[in-house]
């Protein structure tokens, strides 16, 4: 049976929806990150994810890479956004922080995010490997 | 939780797909029947602001006066802001709105402040998560900028160098563009044998999704095959242009390509066409704002005036587009030239001489 052309995803539609694939192929990643490393507790994590998949959804209309090669940079926006918050919490007093916390805080989120872009990496090595 | 909100300006929710396009075409469609609507309806969401930005880049060709004092007015609003939209979007707008200004000051010939906005949307696309292919854009532009100054040897050079960044961005378009605009610097530094090729390779149907570059090629073909006294072909390029430009909604072009058909008029001795092709190529450009192209084109139309006996027509023509070239240092390398001009055009006696080595000079200048 053909298909009637209204059914095809327009463009825009089929954009919008590489974007949520491309975002929840990265959540487990990102919200390790949130979670495990930077210490943010399950609400607070999935409120930043919201933010961060609005964020993402503009950034990939900005030229220059496809939707696939943007995820690098979320994960530098995943890394700069919690290190912020917690620094924020840090800071006024309302959170504690532990050593290893602080020696993650401590560092630039462009280089924590460039060690989980080759967890990233890893996990396209095996997707194409299954 | 205690409110991220305050920390990182977490954006809003976003607005419906629907809402935005009606927001945003309200907008520009308002912007364009000369009203003033208010931005800060647009500053409360970076989705419809998106959208804005993008419309605002499809009417560049059409009106670029409008297109720079919206974008001059949206630098200015996101600057007074504390904060706007999530992570390094005020940076991503402001160096946005800097561009979108650059380019249309360029295309409206105010070299000046074209340049200083692109140094303003430096500055805030170097504070962006992926900067390289924002501020190769900027590169293009001040390369075009460079052509647009008379410094053909240098475009040829840097041109492909940015096109090879484009390349490896995957940004065909852009590349592309490189390819014209080096071709373009080949054409006008006196080697228009070597931008031939290029502009042929521009024109192949493999570039169908770029109208704009295809009959910009053409046009610049016809140019060339004009220049060599090959009429037939000069005339079959812009047959081949007009549509392409206008389906790309390029008025600039299209008053660029009266202009050039005049010319092609005024040597084959048809003085009252090329009058008329002049006269209207001056006309749209007025209606684009465009003031070097008008004095530019103004220079072609006196000396065809003055070939055509109308010398007091002329006078006026040159005289209206004296102050532009002198403002815009249009003529440079011709100073001599332009004051012996001013001056007999006040004295109400044409210099025919000094007129025709003025439009000598901003003919290899186009």
């Amino acid at each position: 049976m053909e298909i009637p052309e209204d059914n095809q995803p327009s463009p825009q539609e089929r954009f919008d929806e590489e974007v949520t694939a491309v975002f929840r192929e990265t959540l487990g990643l990102i919200h390790i990150a949130l979670v495990s490393h930077y210490q943010l507790s399950e609400q607070e994590a999935t409120e930043l994810e919201k933010d961060l998949f609005v964020w993402f959804r503009r950034f990939c209309y900005r030229p220059g890479a496809t939707v696939r090669e943007n995820r690098p940079y979320l994960l530098v926006a995943c890394c700069q956004f919690a290190r912020e918050y917690q620094k924020y919490l840090v800071g006024s007093g309302v959170r504690c922080s532990d050593d290893r916390l602080q020696k993650l805080l401590d560092r630039e989120p462009a280089d924590v995010a460039h060690d989980f872009s080759r967890s990233l990496q890893l996990f396209d090595f095996r997707g194409s490997d299954a | 939780m205690p409110s991220a909100g305050r920390l990182l300006q977490f954006p809003s929710r976003p607005t419906g797909r629907d809402e935005i396009e009606k927001i945003s075409s309200a907008y520009l469609r308002a912007l364009l029947e000369g009203e003033r609507p208010n931005q800060d309806t647009i500053l409360e969401s970076p989705d419809t602001l998106l959208a804005i930005v993008a419309g605002l880049k499809k009417s560049m060709n059409v009106n670029p006066s409008l297109v720079a004092s919206e974008s001059v007015a949206f630098y200015r609003a996101l600057g007074a802001r504390d904060a706007f939209g999530a992570f390094d979007e005020k940076d991503y707008f402001l160096g946005e709105t800097a561009l979108l200004a650059g380019v249309a000051y360029r295309i409206l010939g105010d070299r000046s402040a074209s340049e200083v906005w692109l140094d303003r949307a430096e500055a805030g696309f170097r504070h962006t998560v992926n900067p390289s292919p924002l501020l190769s854009c900027i590169s293009y532009q001040r390369l075009a900028l460079r052509c647009e100054m008379g410094r053909f040897d240098e475009v040829a050079e840097l041109a492909p160098l940015l096109a090879r960044t484009f390349e490896r961005l995957k940004m065909e378009h852009d590349q592309v563009k490189c390819l014209f605009l080096e071709a373009a610097a080949l054409r006008q530094g006196g080697h228009p044998e070597e931008a031939l090729p290029k502009f042929h390779a521009i024109t192949e149907e493999r570039f169908f999704d770029y109208p704009e570059l295809r009959g910009l090629a053409y046009s610049n073909l016809a140019d060339i095959h004009a220049e060599n006294d090959d009429y037939d072909s000069a005339t079959t390029c812009y047959e081949n242009a007009i549509p392409l430009l206008s389906k790309a909604q390029m008025p600039a072009a299209v008053a660029h390509l009266k202009s050039v058909v005049g010319d092609v008029f005024e040597k084959r001795g048809k003085l009252g066409a090329a009058i008329s092709a002049y006269q209207e190529s001056i006309a749209d450009y007025e209606a684009l704002g465009m003031k070097t192209w008008v004095a530019h084109v103004r220079i072609f139309l006196a000396n065809a005036l003055l070939e055509a006996g109308r010398a007091r027509e002329a006078e006026w023509q040159t005289l209206a587009a004296l102050p532009t070239i002198d403002d815009e240092k249009m003529a440079n390398e011709a100073v001599a030239a332009v004051a012996l001009l001013a001056k007999s055009a006040q004295a109400r006696h044409l210099d025919r001489l000094a007129l025709k080595d003025v439009r000598n000079h901003l003919r290899s200048a186009r």
